[in-house]
């Protein structure tokens, strides 16, 4: 049997995914993604304290990252209707109304 | 396929001894140029005068060894080491496969274009090792692991990509080199990228993100494949072609397989009217000198769409190395499959006597 895991430099960034037997006696640097929070990829931080794993910065500014998940979200949900589409604004860092139509049977209008 | 030795009767100057020939092909007891060691009924080595003709202990100066494999292709799909499966071997044949990547998602509603592309297989590295010249007993190991799939919700308009796989690598002890894998990148869904671009690290998107970089709802990248780092040979692994769709139209493409020396194949688009599931992947021509030892698919998963609905969950990438396909729906939910982990691959060679 095997187990997927990953390893970490002395900066606890993520240096690879990998698969491990399943009695693998890992070494302090190697982890099995079952034993901690998030989804390991390349690139993302081990938090030792928390034992998660994250990016250390959000992919898009002003989004915040979830403690549980430990993936980012928008700090308030997107309020799109059926009418209203709304997009992130980076530059703002909030919801931007950007298309628009009067019935869900008209064809989206950019604002 | 006559396969030979790489290293060199085990120096490259200096006088030959009987003795010494016979060990190095594998002899024991008696043996004489024109008899055991003449080439003409053992094989063994190669490229001697012809039959008839006089041979001197210099002909065997520069001559490579027959070998003939030993045991069955062996694959490793798991841990951090490796020792020989067989024994009295002089040389191995190593490939390593990365890990595949996933494919991304889209949800949009009636009006609006619903695109995602399949996610890559790995690339593949391949090298021979001679025992007698790399002194390798074994080697520590990396097997890259499959890409975690991704979800979205019913949206009418909602957009993550998919994860890249993780890289394989194999590092003998002794003075042999490292070979790797890279895994194969992720997918992505429509408004990430466009069709030809450039993949890194972070453009046009990282890894299950939900950023959007161009207005084109029917608009997506395709993902790309890992390559081969310090093999003999290194191979790009197959992927998910990017789409651009328009008319409220509705696709995704499937994962790539990985390249094994004849060519990755790449995902296959499905496009059509309300549900569809698209193919499989083609598989690749694996090497001839794994014969029927390995009976792993590597063919990438198949993408799945709806114009109007949920289309559900793509399906994974098949063992080892290829990417999972891409999923697109009309306000409704889906997912994208895993892709299939790295592999390792040893053939043993030992002197044909």
């Amino acid at each position: 049997m095997a187990k997927r895991g990953f390893y970490f430099g002395s900066d606890s960034i993520i240096e690879n995914i990998v698969v491990f037997d399943d009695d693998e006696a890992l070494t302090s640097s190697q982890k099995f993604e079952e034993d901690v929070s998030g989804v390991a990829e390349i690139g993302k931080y081990f938090d030792v304290a928390q034992n998660s794993v994250y990016f250390l910065t959000s992919p898009i500014n002003g989004w915040v990252l979830n403690t549980t998940t430990w993936e980012y979200e928008p700090p308030t949900p997107n309020p799109s209707t059926e009418l209203n589409f709304y997009d992130w604004d980076e530059s703002s860092e909030s919801w931007s109304l950007t298309e628009t139509r009067n019935t869900v049977d008209e064809e989206w209008q950019v604002v | 396929m006559t396969v030979t030795s790489l290293d060199n009767f085990g120096h490259a100057s200096g006088a030959i001894s009987m003795s010494e020939l016979r060990t190095y092909y594998g002899r024991s007891g008696a043996v004489s140029l024109s008899g055991s060691l003449s080439g003409s009924s053992s094989s063994v080595p190669s490229s001697l005068p012809s039959s008839g003709s006089t041979i001197s202990i210099s002909n065997f100066r520069s001559k490579n060894r027959i070998l003939k494999k030993k045991g069955t292709t062996e694959t490793k799909s798991s841990g951090s080491s490796w020792t020989p499966a067989q024994s009295g071997c002089v040389q191995y044949h190593v490939y390593v496969v990365g890990g595949g990547g996933s494919g991304g998602g889209h949800s949009t509603d009636s009006g609006r274009e619903k695109v995602a592309s399949g996610g890559a297989a790995g690339g593949t590295a391949y090298r021979r090792y001679s025992v007698q010249d790399h002194s390798i007993t074994s080697a520590s190991i990396s097997i890259g692991s499959g890409a975690a799939g991704v979800s979205y919700p019913a949206s009418s308009g909602y957009v993550i990509s998919g994860r890249n796989g993780g890289m394989t690598t194999f590092n003998p002890n002794g003075s042999g080199a490292t070979i790797s894998a890279l895994g194969g990148s992720r997918g992505f869904g429509g408004r990430q990228g466009t069709v030809g671009q450039n993949i890194t690290s972070t453009s046009p998107v990282i890894a299950a993100s939900n950023t959007t970089t161009q207005s084109g709802w029917g608009i997506c990248a395709g993902s790309e494949g890992g390559s081969g780092v310090s093999g003999e040979s290194n191979y790009t692994g197959g992927y998910g072609p990017g789409l651009s769709k328009g008319s409220d139209q509705s696709g995704a493409t499937g994962g790539g397989s990985p390249n094994l020396g004849s060519g990755g194949k790449n995902g296959i688009e499905v496009s059509q009217s309300g549900y569809a599931l698209g193919s499989t992947t083609a598989a690749p021509t694996k090497p001839s000198e794994w014969g029927s030892n390995v009976s792993a698919t590597f063919r990438g998963g198949a993408g799945v769409q709806h114009s109007s609905g949920a289309a559900g969950a793509s399906n994974g990438g098949g063992n080892y190395g290829a990417g999972s396909g891409g999923s697109a729906s009309e306000s409704g939910a889906g997912s994208t499959g895993n892709g299939s982990s790295g592999a390792i691959f040893i053939t043993y060679y030992e002197i044909n006597t």
